[in-house]
């Protein structure tokens, strides 16, 4: 233990002979790890974010394709699903996407029940109320914020040439933004007139099944009658989120190329040899009677706290950068085009196993990597290196 | 710079306790965050089954990216199939669906 401690205390010392070196090195790690650390926390912030909400959809959802693209429902189709031995119960839905030409932004409308039985409880999540009646609508913080609406102020939404007057009686809080920062909650009258649907015709239907373990049979079964419907399981977009936010997406399989890349020169930088001072330094620790696996256990130590204190420190900048400041950058391309940015709720993700395993990642591989150069600089002629030659 | 014994060690422990903070501080807020997020879960979920879908607002300027678990596979492709997607955002949220039902 004392033998350890006083290793440590070397590396330390060997350190601070060459402070600029050692600070170098710590940015350099610190810079890779933030970079890296910010990308996965951000995704797993937002596939939990997904992943906690998948399972409160519909356990299937039914939509009409005519020419590869989405077509409304009729009543034909809703008479059969209804009538469908393995279905509980449907819900025919009226939604879509208009375009606010004031914000140059899509507002994404959905209709909803006023008696729907949730309501009671996205009320908590509302300043104000949900709608009742028709002409009143809750509309998500960030399109709110955009034109300065409050609780009982009215707005005019484009329908076509005309305009439609509505009354906002919510306003979705921030904690609902990743949800609803662009969604106009509304009575199904109002979602048809801002949609332009005719009366009989729904965008899709969602259902409830008397069974939920007969998914598969009762979604094959409903596709056998309507070839051309599209059938949605909930099943199959929770396990999907797992996929869609990950390390698949292009752009952070494309960022972490060279990061990954850097954090290969640094390593190189380490295997690929030592300076003059560090070879003399390791001669007369030689001569002075350490053996090899001191040698090799100082340089490990020194290595590993230079990494650990990179990766530590580049940890705790991500995670500020991430969940402190809300990614700025980062969240932005993730955006894209988008004019109505959600408000930057998320948790982290990641419990301590997690992140203790990409601070591994980032210490084993280079400490590991100072083992060869200080083999190879604890086997030179020690009297050739103390007169000055290599 | 040559440091004193008593001063390597000092360095020593003030670094090892930094690291830990630096490692520690992380893993305990995001503990309380999740504490916190979890208050609403209910009305978030409620909030899920109203709009049907669990998709999140990060984009509003394509429907294959507001509403990737609703959008048809196609819909990205619909104008011109092999076209790429114009929206910086669809290099983040990778297409839902490989063929039609099948899980990637």
């Amino acid at each position: 233990m004392r033998k350890t401690l006083a290793l440590f205390e070397y590396a330390i010392g060997a350190l601070a002979r060459r402070p600029g070196k050692a600070v170098a090195l710590v940015a350099g790690i610190a810079l890779v790890t933030g970079l890296l650390a910010s990308i996965l926390s951000l995704h797993a912030a937002l596939e939990r974010e997904a992943g906690a909400l998948a399972d409160a959809m519909p356990e299937l959802t039914v939509q009409a394709m005519q020419g590869g693209r989405p077509a409304t429902i009729d009543a034909e189709t809703l008479e059969f699903l209804a009538g469908h031995p393995g279905v509980r119960s449907i819900r025919p839905r009226v939604w879509g996407y208009l375009f606010v030409p004031s914000l140059g932004a899509n507002l994404s409308v959905f209709s909803v029940a006023p008696d729907a039985p949730e309501l009671a409880e996205v009320a908590t999540l509302l300043e104000g109320r949900a709608p009742r009646s028709k002409g009143e609508a809750a509309v998500g913080d960030t399109f709110a914020r955009s034109l300065g609406l409050r609780p009982g102020d009215s707005i005019a939404l484009p329908t076509g040439s005309k305009f439609h007057l509505l009354e906002i009686t919510g306003v979705f809080g921030a904690e609902a933004s990743l949800q609803a920062a662009d969604v106009a909650l509304v009575t199904e009258p109002d979602a048809r007139l801002l949609l332009g649907y005719d009366d009989g015709r729904f965008t899709d239907v969602a259902i409830s099944l008397a069974s939920p373990t007969e998914a598969d049979v009762v979604a094959a079964q409903i596709a056998e009658h309507l070839p051309h419907a599209r059938v949605v399981r909930r099943d199959q977009i929770a396990r999907a989120y797992a996929l869609t936010l990950g390390a698949r997406a292009g752009l952070v399989g494309a960022m972490l190329l060279p990061l990954l890349g850097c954090f290969l020169l640094l390593a190189w930088d380490r295997m690929s040899g030592l300076g003059e001072d560090e070879k003399r330094e390791l001669g007369v620790l030689t001569l002075v009677g350490w053996d090899l696996r001191d040698v090799l256990l100082a340089g490990l130590f020194q290595n590993g706290l230079v990494a650990l204190t990179g990766a530590a420190l580049g940890l705790l900048a991500a995670h500020v950068y991430v969940f402190g400041f809300g990614a700025p950058l980062l969240f932005d391309a993730l955006l894209g085009w988008s004019r109505l940015h959600p408000t930057f709720e998320l948790a982290p993700a990641w419990d301590a196993g997690q992140i203790v395993t990409v601070v591994a990642f980032v210490v084993v591989p280079f400490s590991l990597a100072s083992l060869a150069p200080a083999f190879r600089a604890a086997d030179v002629d020690v009297d050739a290196l103390l007169r000055g030659g290599a | 710079m040559d440091l004193r014994p008593k001063t390597r060690r000092r360095l020593l422990v003030a670094l090892l306790i930094t690291n830990a903070l630096a490692i520690g501080a992380p893993i305990v807020h995001g503990m309380i965050r999740r504490d916190e997020r979890a208050r609403d879960l209910e009305a978030r979920r409620a909030l899920t089954s109203v709009l049907g879908t669990p998709d999140l607002a990060l984009s509003s300027s394509s429907r294959w990216l507001r509403h990737p678990s609703l959008a048809e596979p196609t819909a990205p492709f619909a104008d011109a199939p092999a076209a790429l997607d114009v929206d910086p955002g669809g290099a983040f949220v990778a297409p839902r669906w490989a063929p039609e039902g099948v899980d990637r």
